[in-house]
Order: structure tokens, then sequence, then C-alpha cells
């Protein structure tokens, strides 16, 4: 589903040019469930938001369901993404201004869902994350848990191929953490494809293959099932 | 979609509720002065644009060559014109002449009714087509001993109820016991026009009483014309330009006409050097400008507030994009605030307005009521909301929607340098703006009070002028004086022919010895006694004063220093003069006295001895003793003129009437001025918010590390000072052009200081300072480990 080939970005300033992702490739299949794991600073983020078509990149290929999507602009990027991308974060960005509901409901507004096809969709996947009873509520009246639960319910919202998750339970206890994991390895199970940052060994056991980094590079990759 | 960018503007609007008031009440105040000056400047533009016939009524000004190759425009005509335009110039459809009179009196029961109106040819209805109510003005042709009222001066004279009497062919009478027939009864004229009468007599009336009016160097009355169809102006100026060269059988002549059409009178009065050179046009300018400038202040505001708040907004920005939102999305959602923002402040400057214009009636004299809030003004005002939200919210929309997500999403990409560098530069001009409008301020204040305290050469206060009525000059004046001069709080008094502060008579006639008759100067001429000196507090520079014993001394005279230039006499005193029918010497010279506006150089200046000339009284009374002084006058009047009404003008009045424009200007730059300050101030604080929040941290740590308060405060506030000197760099020489330009209207004027720029300066920067201090002290003084804590 992603192959990606000699990838490099550079983020410079005046004085001096940083290394982020150096010579990187690897390729995911459709339905594989994948931890990237590294120290701080070693280009994981990076690649993430590369995969997610947040960023550009420098130098390499970048296929994308049989499509080079390497030169894409942005009208181009933002359309795939709307269509085929969840993203959770660490710190869960949902919009404070808007509740629970409206949040869930904003990915669907972007691809043009007609009003009443959005509220029973919403409505499914807040009733699958068990959070339906918080629908009305605004983000800062949550708990962290329930907070990234509607981070997921949004990312999976328009049923998405591929799930970006950026350490997603950095924020969280381990009782609320584990509950994130077991949804996103439902998800998995149910066809999406995911790619997760993480620092946690425990959380890296729920993919199926870990693959490693430093200094912008792959160091090792190691399959669990 | 549009409903979600409705419900996160509002929901933030709430949130933020100070950040957000402060942007309206930024725009709110803006758009307030601009509605105001707007107002004013339609008001204004308003003024003889009721003329069906458009451009083709015109007024006849008349320029005459003086010495020096100078041109005097004087808004008077000889009669004979009249009829030379009538018969020889084709271009000139109607013709119609109008005397320039005092109020007059008609007796009424019990006393009498005072009007103003004028003696005109009828022609003045044909070509205004004021329309009538009753009867009409074609008898004005016919009989001289008729007149046309006002439907105002109808309800005064015959009472409110004279629509449902017969009042044509009543006569009414004037306390010179003169009667006219009543013919017609026209409407009221429009209140936007500078021509003004409630009642006209045939102007055949007044030549029968002046005769001497039908000679041609008598330049004495308004005149109006309409062009035929299809003429322009400028074709017809060519025309007529010689029209008193050609035709003026007596003597040879230089008299100049021109057109100006009617539409332009109120707006464009001054004139230099035989065209048109401005006048109230500039005021409508220099407001409008104002207004524009104070918008931009407020759109400036809005910019640096909505992007100071871009750090706030970035993380929406970025989820918006992670979920798909394309920039456009982002643009209209921002867009949508910024026309939010500013339709709000435009709600709340309608409240303003509706409250504030009571004032500004008083203030500027006019009378703007809420009838202007026709569907046109109000569709017009949508527009208007909507580009000036455009406008306001474009910088910020395009500079949010360009962030990128992955920077956004972890709090960076908000620190950008081109950004800062813009932000700073609209700080800049924003201060430039504002000290441009202070500096104005400054100098239109100064240059007023420099008006209103300058020493004319006489003391015009406690001088008083009222109409000697039936009083003789050379008849019972002198038992009147006797017995006036006896009475309490009278000082002096002496008998004038015109108004001091407004001498219109001027020739070119006065001959001395060496005069060299190629050169033509022009002389304003005072009839007046000995008295005149004594009474007016004018002094004597050498010779000596007119003498009641020495009956020679009605054949000498008195003039001016400006007067000895132009006569290139070293010593005046015993020299021949003579003119119209005195031929006697000059005794003695006064210091140049200001009898015209400040506005003009002083000119040559003679004073006669000339009693039979004189129709006015000019009376010294003792400061508090003004309204003893006034019974006094008011109870010898009536002694000396029974019947008639008493009529008195402080002199003091009239000179400050007579700069009204710059008296209203500077009151409203006063205020406007305030108003850009108060705008400028909101940028600047919402501006050292945005920073003092971005260097938080850094603040934090070195206070950590040790820094005082002053050390920070001296840290933060540099940054802003340097900004605001920048400004004044820039903005001083901006402003000394502008404040130049307009002090050339005055021959008079303040000389441009550099301590008023200092002074600008220093108060711009000392309101900045309190600002930027205020600010920082909030922000030195927070607890370090919560900012260190939140990054």
């Amino acid at each position: 589903m992603i192959k990606v080939t000699d990838l490099e970005k550079y983020y410079s300033t005046e004085e001096i040019k940083t290394i982020a992702l150096n010579q990187f490739s690897f390729e995911v299949n459709k339905g594989e469930f994948i931890a990237v794991m590294g120290p701080s600073g070693c280009g994981k983020s990076t690649l993430l938001n590369i995969i997610g078509l947040l960023d550009d990149l420098d130098g390499g290929s970048f296929i994308f369901n049989g499509e080079d999507v390497t030169h894409y602009n942005e009208r181009k990027r933002a359309n795939l993404r709307k269509h085929n991308i969840g993203f959770v974060f660490q710190s869960f960005n949902l919009i404070d201004q808007l509740t629970v509901f409206e949040n869930v409901e904003l990915p669907l507004i972007y691809i043009g869902m007609k009003k009443a096809d959005r509220k029973k969709r919403v409505h499914e996947v807040l009733e699958k994350m068990q959070i339906m009873h918080r629908r009305n509520h605004f983000p800062q009246q949550l708990s962290g848990g329930q907070q990234q639960r509607v981070a997921v319910a949004r990312a999976v919202v328009n049923n998405p191929k591929l799930i970006l998750a950026d350490e997603p339970t950095g924020n969280l206890d381990s009782s609320n953490g584990d509950e994130v994991m077991e949804l996103l390895t439902e998800l998995n199970d149910q066809g999406a494809t995911i790619i997760m940052v993480t620092h946690s060994e425990h959380d890296a056991k729920y993919s199926h293959r870990i693959v490693r980094m430093l200094d912008g590079q792959k160091v090792t990759e190691v399959s669990l099932v | 979609m549009i409903r979600n960018y409705f419900k996160i503007a509002f929901r933030l609007f709430k949130k933020e509720k100070r950040t957000t008031l402060t942007n309206i009440m930024g725009m709110a105040l803006g758009i307030t002065c601009s509605i105001l000056i707007y107002l004013w400047v339609q008001d204004e533009l308003q003024y003889n644009d009721f003329v069906k016939n458009g451009d083709s009524v015109c007024y006849v000004m008349t320029n005459h060559p003086i010495t020096g190759g100078d041109i005097k425009t004087w808004a008077t005509t000889p009669q004979p014109l009249k009829a030379v335009l009538e018969e020889k110039y084709p271009v000139v459809d109607k013709v119609a002449l109008l005397s320039w009179e005092p109020p007059t009196n008609f007796k009424i029961e019990n006393g009498f009714l005072q009007q103003n109106g004028n003696y005109a040819s009828p022609e003045i209805f044909d070509i205004f087509q004021f329309p009538f109510v009753r009867g009409g003005h074609e008898e004005l042709y016919n009989k001289t001993k008729t007149i046309v009222v006002s439907e105002r001066f109808a309800s005064y004279y015959f009472g409110e109820n004279w629509n449902a009497k017969n009042i044509i062919g009543e006569f009414i009478t004037t306390d010179n016991e003169d009667s006219y027939e009543v013919v017609g009864v026209f409407k009221n004229l429009p209140v936007h026009s500078t021509l003004q009468f409630d009642f006209i007599i045939p102007f055949a009336e007044k030549l029968n009483k002046n005769p001497w009016l039908n000679h041609w160097g008598n330049f004495q009355n308004q005149m109006y014309v309409q062009l035929v169809d299809g003429i322009s102006v400028e074709e017809a100026n060519n025309r007529i330009k010689n029209a008193i060269i050609d035709n003026r059988p007596d003597e040879a002549t230089t008299e100049e006409l021109f057109l100006q059409p009617f539409s332009e009178t109120y707006l464009y009065s001054n004139f230099e050097g035989g065209k048109v050179a401005g006048g109230r046009i500039e005021y409508v300018r220099i407001l409008s400008v104002a207004a524009i400038l104070i918008l931009l202040l407020a759109s400036i505001n809005f910019m640096n507030l909505s992007t100071a708040r871009a750090a706030k907004r970035s993380k929406e920005t970025g989820v918006r994009k992670t979920l798909g939102a394309l920039k456009a999305n982002l643009r209209v959602q921002f867009l949508i605030e910024s026309v939010l923002i500013t339709g709000f402040g435009f709600i709340m400057a309608m409240g303003i307005v509706s409250v504030l214009l009571p004032e500004f009636n008083a203030l500027t004299g006019k009378d703007i009521g809420l009838a202007f809030f026709t569907p046109k003004f109000i569709m017009m005002l949508v527009a208007f909301i909507v580009l000036l939200g455009l406008a306001s919210g474009i910088y910020p929309a395009f500079y949010l929607s360009a962030l990128k997500p992955t920077r956004s999403l972890t709090g960076g990409g908000v620190h950008n340098k081109n950004e800062a560098f813009f932000r700073k530069a609209l700080m800049v001009f924003q201060f430039i703006i504002t000290m441009v409008m202070i500096i104005g301020a400054t100098s239109v204040y100064k240059q007023v009070s420099y008006i209103q305290n300058k020493n004319i050469g006489f003391d015009r206060e406690n001088l008083v002028e009222v109409s000697m009525g039936d009083i003789n000059p050379t008849g019972n004046y002198q038992a009147y004086r006797k017995e006036l001069l006896e009475k309490p709080g009278i000082l002096g008094v002496t008998p004038i022919n015109q108004n001091i502060l407004d001498i219109g008579n001027s020739t070119s006639d006065p001959e001395w010895d060496e005069k060299d008759f190629n050169e033509i100067t022009s002389f304003t001429i005072m009839c007046t006694d000995p008295d005149f000196l004594s009474t007016t507090g004018i002094r004597l520079k050498e010779g000596r004063n007119f003498n009641r014993a020495m009956a020679i001394d009605t054949a000498n005279f008195i003039i001016n220093t400006a007067a000895q230039k132009v006569m290139q006499m070293k010593d005046p005193i015993g020299k021949r003069l003579g003119f119209w029918d005195r031929e006697g010497k000059i005794i003695g010279v006064i210091e140049n006295v200001h009898i015209n506006s400040l506005h003009v150089p002083i000119e040559p200046f003679i004073i006669r001895y000339d009693l039979p000339m004189t129709s006015k009284l000019l009376v010294r009374v003792e400061a508090n003793k003004t309204t003893q002084a006034i019974a006094s006058l008011k109870a010898l009047h009536d002694k000396f003129n029974p019947g008639k009404t008493f009529n008195y003008n402080f002199i003091s009045d009239m000179y400050k009437g007579q700069y009204k424009s710059e008296l209203l200007i500077k009151d409203m730059v006063f205020y406007f001025t305030i108003i850009a300050i108060l705008i400028s101030c909101l940028g600047l604080l919402s501006l050292v918010t945005y920073t003092t929040n971005q260097r938080a941290k850094e603040i934090s740590i070195r206070k950590v590390l040790g820094a005082s308060i002053t050390t920070i405060l001296r840290l933060l506030s540099k940054e802003f000072l340097v900004l605001i000197i920048l400004s004044m760099v820039i903005a001083v020489p901006i402003a000394y052009y502008f404040i130049w330009g307009w002090l050339q209207n005055f021959a008079y004027r303040i000389t441009l200081s550099w301590v008023l720029f200092v002074i600008s300066g220093a108060v711009t920067i000392a309101i900045a300072i309190f600002i930027i201090g205020m600010q920082v002290l909030k922000a030195a003084n927070a607890n370090p480990i919560k900012s260190l804590k939140t990054e």
C-alpha cells in the first residue's frame, strides 16, 4: 500500500542543516499494523508527516496505493488525505471551540457528505467508541482518555484506508492507554492499515512489525507475527 | 460548512471576549469617524446641487488686474453689463442681477419684522426655477412697487394661516415707509443653497432709488446667467471674457469676466491670480483623507490583532488542514470572521453615531438627521462592511491558512521573520498616520489660536457696531454723540461707512506726485471722523489726527504704512494726495492694521474725514459694563430713530465669524486625532501583548537567572520604542509638507518650529511608553514557573 524509497528530508536554518530522514526506504502492506520506534529526534514524526502528506519530501519517492504522490501539489494532497488517511496525535488536537460531535463531524464536512448522513455516521462511531453520552461536551470538559477516544473516532469516521498515530498513548495513563491500543487493534482487525510512532515497547507489541530508526535511517525491522 | 464557520466564530468571540471587544471597538471607532465625516462631506457636497439646469447656471465674476501682475477677483459686476450680455452675447440665455442688502425691517402690528431679501431682476426665478405657491413673478417685470415673498415670510407677516387668506394684492410696508404689493409667494429656498432670500423686490426699484448704479464703474451687484442649451461653461467664458472691455463706452478698462458654475460657488470660493484656488473644498478633502486614514488605522489594528492571535489559532488551522481542509476553506473561514467583526463594529458605530449626532451637528453647525438611512445608504453600507471586512481580513486569512500543519500542530510555525517584519511595518505605518494627525491637529490649533489672539492693530474687544438709522451724520449726529458720551459705559463713538473688519470699498483713483500711472494700485477707503483713531485704538505712527476745528481737514488724509510703501514716500507728511472729489494732503500715518481677514496681506488703506458718507457707528464700551452700555445705546437709538429696530454687533464676534471654517476644522481635527490615537493605542496594546506572550518563556528564564524587572522592561520596550521613533522620523517631513501647504492659505501665520514636532513626538512616545510599560510589567511580574511549565 505504501512504498517509500530513499526518502530524504532536511530542516535548515541560516547556519545549520539538520538531516531528519536519510535515504529511508520501507514498504507497508494493506492491513498491516506497523510500530515505528527510536529515540527522540530520529525522524519518526517526520516520516509520519510525510506519509500523511502533511510535509514535502526533499528527495526519494513515495507511492501511495499504487500512485506516485511524490510531486503532488497542496490541493491534490489535501484531497487524497481527506479521503484516505486518519490521524491520531499524542496531544489529541481537538478543536476547543467545537463539541465532541462537531469535532468528529469535521472530516465528513470536508469530504462533502450530506448532513443527515453525517449525523448517522458520527453517531455510529461515537457509539462504537462509547463516547456518545459526551457528544455535546467540549474537549476541555473531558478526561485525557475520553479526548483520545474522540480523536480516534474523528480519525476513523470517514473509514480511512490508513491510520497514522503519533504516540497515541503518550499523554494517557496505562489503563486509558491500553484502551486506545485495543481500539486501534480492533480497527486494524476490521481492515485499516496502521502506522504508529511510539516510545512504548508495551504499545509496540500490539503491532505486526517494529521498525527501529536512528538518525533518520532505518536500523532494524522485526516482524512479530 | 458555512454554518460551521459562523458557529466557530461566535464561540471564539465568546471565549476571547477581550480580544474580540478590542477588535470590535477599534473597528467601531474607525467606522464612527468615517460615517460622521461622510455625512459632513455629503452635506457639503449637496450645496447648490438643486439647480435643474446644472452647469448652465453660472455666477459672473470679474477679474481686476492690479500692480505687480496680480489679479483681484470680485464677485460683483456693473449694472449695464446685464443688457449687454442679453443683447450681444447669444451664448447667454438669461441674466439676473441681485443686489446685496442688509436685513430689511417691515412694519407689522406692534413692531417690525426683520427679513433678508434682495432687489433682483425677475429672471432670477426663471434661472433657478424656484416654484411659487401663490401668484408668480411675472408682475415683477411690469411694476416696480411689487414684492414676492417666501412662505416663511408670509407666515411671519400674515400669520400661520396666511394660506387661507388671499394675500395677493395686499401691500406691505418697510420701516422707510415704502409700500409694495405682494404678487407672489414662493416656496422657501432649499437649505443647501448659498442663495438665500425671503423676499425679492424688482431691481428696477433699486435703480430708481440709486440711479448712480447705472454707471459702468460701479461693481455693486451679483449677477447670475443661464447659458443657452448645449453651450459649455468653457465656451461661454471664451465668448464673454471681454464683454466689459469691448462694451464700456466711457473709458478704457481692463476688467475681464469669467463664469463660475453655480454648483461650485460654495466649495470653490477662493481665487488667486484670477483663477479658482480652492475654498471649502480643501476641508472636504482634508477630512475625507482623514476618514480614509482612520479607517486604515482600524483595519491595520484588526490585521495586527488577528495575526497576533494566530498562535492560538494555529492548532485549529493545523487540525483542519490535516482533516483535509484546503487553504481556500480556511481563508473563507477567517474572512467570514473579519466580516462579522466589521459588522459588529458597524452596529456599534451606528449606535455611537446616533448618540453623537446632535453634538456633531452643534459642532459643525449642520442639521443632519437620521434621514440618511435610506435603502441606498444601507445597501452601500453593507457593501462597505463586506469590503472593509475583506480588506482587514485578507492578510490574517492568507497568513493563517498558509501555516504548515506539521508545525502548527506542534505549536511552532508562527514565528516567522517575514511575518514579524510585516506586523512591525504595519505598526510603523499606523504610528506615522497618528503622528501626522497629532502634528496636524497641533499646528491647526496653534494657527487658530494665533488668529484669535493676534494683535490686529486695534482693540477688537468691547467694540460695538450699530446702525445709524435716521441720525444725520452732518446734522443731529453731534447732538447724539454728545448725549451718548454722557451715558455710563460709553467710552467713545465714531461714524464709519463700512464694517471695520471687512472694508469692501476700494479704488485705484488716488493720485499723488510722482505716481506712476502705468501702475494700478488698489486702496481701501474708510470714511469717518476724528474720533476714529481714539475709538478703535489705532495708533498714529507719525503726523497728526484730523482736527474738528480745522475745516480743511475734510480734504486731508491719514494713510497706513502699506499705503506709504506703495506710494514710495520716505516722508509722507504734507505730501499731496487726491481722489474723487477731494484734493488735500497726507497729515498722518498709522501702523498697518488688519482691516481684512488674515488670509490676505494688509492692503494700502486711506482714512478720509468724510461725514456725509458714513452710515454706521462704531462704539467703544467699557469692559464689564457692556450690558449697561447696550441699554444706553438702545435708549438713545429709540430716541433718535423712533419706530426703528435697534441692531448691534460686537466686532469680536464678527472677527470670530470670519474664521468659522478654521474654528470648525480645528475642532474636527482635534476630535478625530483623539480617535486616531485611541485606535493606534489599541493596536500597540495588542502587539505588545502578543510579543510578551511570545517571549513569556524567555522572560521567565531571564528571571530565573536573576534579571530584574527593570532589565526586562528595558529589553522589551526597546524594540517598540525604536519602531515609534522610526515612525516619528518618517512622519515629521510628511506632516511638515501638508501643514506648510495649509498655512499658505494665510498671509499671516505661525512659523513651523521644531518645538511643535518635538512636543507632538514626545506626547506620542509618552503614550506608547505607558502602554508598553503596563503590559510588559504584567509579563515581567508573572510567576516564571507558570510559563516554563506550559512550554
